[in-house]
């Protein structure tokens, strides 16, 4: 009997780290697509689950996990299409198994009954899902109406997983609120705040989602558990920020990097950002999470990762990693959402664990996602005497060609330097660089439509700027533009980053490789007009002139 | 649920503790441990009232500084107070106060106190008058019960 509860024990650890993979996968496939091979690990997951069910003797949540497994073998073959209704279905069956594990974890047994429980019992993973035994009953009372397209954003790579504590079940089902609804209501939130400030409608709602969150936070946070795992071990490496230990997940670490006079940095509209090997990546401060003042000692770069977004996280000291017995978070610092979970240190010192979705929310879709937002919309019009207007980046975009605007930026304008092997530095503006990578000179090819280089699996076409020619031997520097991935400016060298007061034209027509020559840094440098590198409005203009 | 019935004497003993000049009491029977000088790890972003987190018998636990609680200004010094250990929901939390003075044998039933001030609305289940101190019966699960929803 012992032996069958070490078992079960296992069974919940292991499902539950596969059904939270499996949750974070779809949720990650509403903003990238995933394609064969994501669908082939979403099945063999679901395969696992379904037999170790059948051993377990699970019938309840082998039959859930089969019907899935189905679903996702489809998937997988292209014989069907990951519709919203399907992803739902998905997630509602996610939902079901979760709720089974938990009640076999507190009662040691499946929920009496046969095929998938009903909805009222199962904590939805949003609302109006089918799974894919059967479709779910109407929705708690509790939570709100779904018809409301802002209350159906797809699930955040931050929800986590949410299974009810023995003391929600004895909650009456109208009341029930999961963690899922609330993420969801809070995701819905946060993209309402990018939306336009001038629109009433959106400031309405807003407005209605603030009060919908705090009210279901009440509901929440008392009666609900954020895991159901724990205790579960996990390692972690532990970094201190003001003489306070924090521990993070090491399978979410990608890197540990000193901080040192090799890595740039740049402060954007957006936020911070750094360059680790070539790339920009957003950065945010370990004291400025914690509300600490902020510290010029942080001389470490955690690069980390949760579903292909990256973050790096700059700390004070990097210690020891350390396998820890993981507990939930207590409910009373559960209002602040840093953490994920809490521990015990060996020396008997309390420990908690940070929440690396909770940080990586804050920067993901950034810079690219942002960019390409306002690059879909088309130019605002300008009042005739507008004083001054953002950096040139939305007009950088693909967007119908408009007549030059004398409008110009007196902001402080973050510029890539580099040369070109000219005697005259370039200089590019930051916004409009999505990624510069270092290759050897010798990996470049020509065909016929030009060079050619493939780099980090893709081809890129290497642009050599008038008046400069391709290196033949030792490195180059390819500067990627975020509307234009597959060409490339071929760069010499790169020499940073600089902040310059500068009033640069807003719009300038493609033919005009060149915005402004300029002292900056002391040399005459030529700041490029991005427009003029990319394909689609130097044809878009072509045509219409 | 704590056992809080009265004793053979019809009395229920209850601890007496001081945050500054004003005397509380809470049963003793929710009184899992008494901690003197325990070790505790500032909280970042945690709401004013909690102090931090200290491990209390090998259970982590967050510690609710009294203090604030009531409106007092934060014990300067932690490493001087005293932690109260009491259960939760499920859930060890600490109560940091200034120092336990006795225990006192107190009956079921007592005169109740009515405040409008938010601060004390619903967390005192009583008064009771010991020589020249007025001393408040605290309703310890009301108290944390508020302190989740803040």
């Amino acid at each position: 009997m012992r032996r069958m509860d070490d078992l079960i024990g296992e069974f919940i650890t292991e499902t539950s780290e596969s059904l939270a993979t499996l949750e974070q996968t779809l949720a990650g496939h509403a903003r990238r697509p995933m394609g064969r091979d994501g669908w082939a690990m979403a099945y063999r997951l679901m395969h696992t689950i379904k037999g170790t069910c059948g051993f377990l003797q699970l019938p309840r949540m082998e039959a859930v996990a089969s019907a899935s497994q189905e679903m996702l073998a489809s998937l997988r073959d292209g014989s069907m299409t990951p519709t919203d209704g399907e992803l739902r279905a998905l997630r509602a069956a996610l939902a079901q198994i979760r709720y089974m594990m938990d009640y076999v974890g507190t009662h040691g047994r499946e929920p009496a009954g046969d095929g998938p429980p009903p909805a009222g019992e199962v904590p939805s993973a949003e609302p109006h899902a089918a799974s894919p035994m059967a479709p779910l009953e109407e929705k708690p009372a509790a939570v709100i109406d779904a018809d409301d397209p802002f209350l159906l954003p797809p699930v955040p790579p931050a929800a986590q997983p949410v299974v009810h504590s023995p003391q929600l079940d004895a909650t009456p089902p109208q009341e029930r609120v999961s963690h899922a609804t609330l993420a969801s209501l809070l995701h819905a939130r946060n993209q309402l705040k990018h939306a336009r400030q001038s629109d009433a409608s959106v400031h309405g709602a807003q407005r209605v989602l603030d009060m919908l969150v705090e009210d279901l936070k009440e509901k929440l946070l008392p009666r609900t558990a954020p895991a159901t795992a724990y205790p579960k071990v996990a390692k972690v490496l532990l970094v201190e920020s003001h003489g306070m230990r924090f521990a993070l997940p090491q399978s979410l670490i990608r890197e540990v990097v000193r901080i040192g006079s090799s890595q740039r940095h740049a402060q954007l509209d957006e936020g911070a950002m750094i360059s680790l090997r070539g790339a920009w990546l957003p950065r945010v401060s370990l004291a400025q999470q914690l509300r600490q003042p902020s510290s010029a000692q942080e001389a470490y770069a955690l690069v980390l990762e949760l579903q292909h977004e990256r973050l790096v996280l700059c700390v004070e000291q990097v210690g020891t990693l350390e396998e820890l017995m993981l507990q939930p978070v207590p409910s009373l610092l559960r209002a602040s959402e840093i953490y994920a979970a809490a521990s015990i240190l060996g020396d008997g010192s309390p420990c908690l664990v940070l929440d690396c979705a909770a940080l990586l929310s804050q920067r993901v879709r950034f810079p690219s996602t942002k960019a390409k937002q306002r690059a879909m919309q088309p130019p605002a019009p300008l009042p005739e005497a507008a004083p001054s207007v953002s950096v040139p980046a939305a007009p950088i975009a693909a967007a119908p060609p408009v007549p030059p605007t004398p409008v110009v930026s007196v902001q402080p304008v973050p510029m890539l330097m580099f040369g070109d092997g000219t005697s005259t530095p370039k200089a590019i503006v930051l916004t409009a660089v999505g990624r510069v990578e270092q290759v050897p000179a010798s990996d470049v090819t020509r065909d016929a439509e030009g060079y050619a280089v493939r780099c980090r699996g893709e081809l890129l076409r290497p642009q050599v700027l008038p008046g400069s020619a391709m290196p033949v031997q030792g490195e180059l520097h390819l500067i990627t533009l975020i509307d234009a991935p597959h060409m490339a400016l071929v760069a010499h060298r790169v020499n940073g980053i600089l902040d310059v007061e500068i009033a640069l034209p807003e719009m300038a027509p493609a033919d005009q490789p060149i915005l402004l020559r300029t002292a900056m840094n002391g040399a005459i440098t030529e700041i490029l007009n991005p427009r003029a590198y990319l394909p689609a409005v130097q044809s878009a203009e072509v045509a219409h002139g | 649920m704590a056992n809080t019935a009265p004793s053979l004497l019809g009395t229920i003993p209850h601890v007496l503790f001081r945050l500054g000049k004003q005397a509380f009491a809470m049963p003793l029977a929710q009184v899992k441990d008494v901690a003197r000088s325990p070790h505790i790890t500032a909280v970042p972003n945690a709401t004013p009232m909690v102090r931090g987190v200290t491990v209390l018998r090998d259970q982590l636990a967050p510690v609710l500084d009294m203090r604030v609680r009531f409106g007092l200004p934060a014990s300067m010094d932690a490493s001087r107070a005293t932690v109260l250990a009491v259960d939760h929901e499920g859930e060890r939390v600490g109560l940091l106060i200034d120092r336990v003075e006795d225990v006192l044998m107190l009956p079921p039933s007592l005169p109740s106190a009515h405040s409008k001030d938010p601060l004390w609305q619903g967390v005192v289940a009583g008064v009771v008058q010991r020589e020249a101190d007025t001393v408040l019966v605290l309703d310890v699960a009301a108290i944390l019960d508020g302190a989740l929803r803040r």
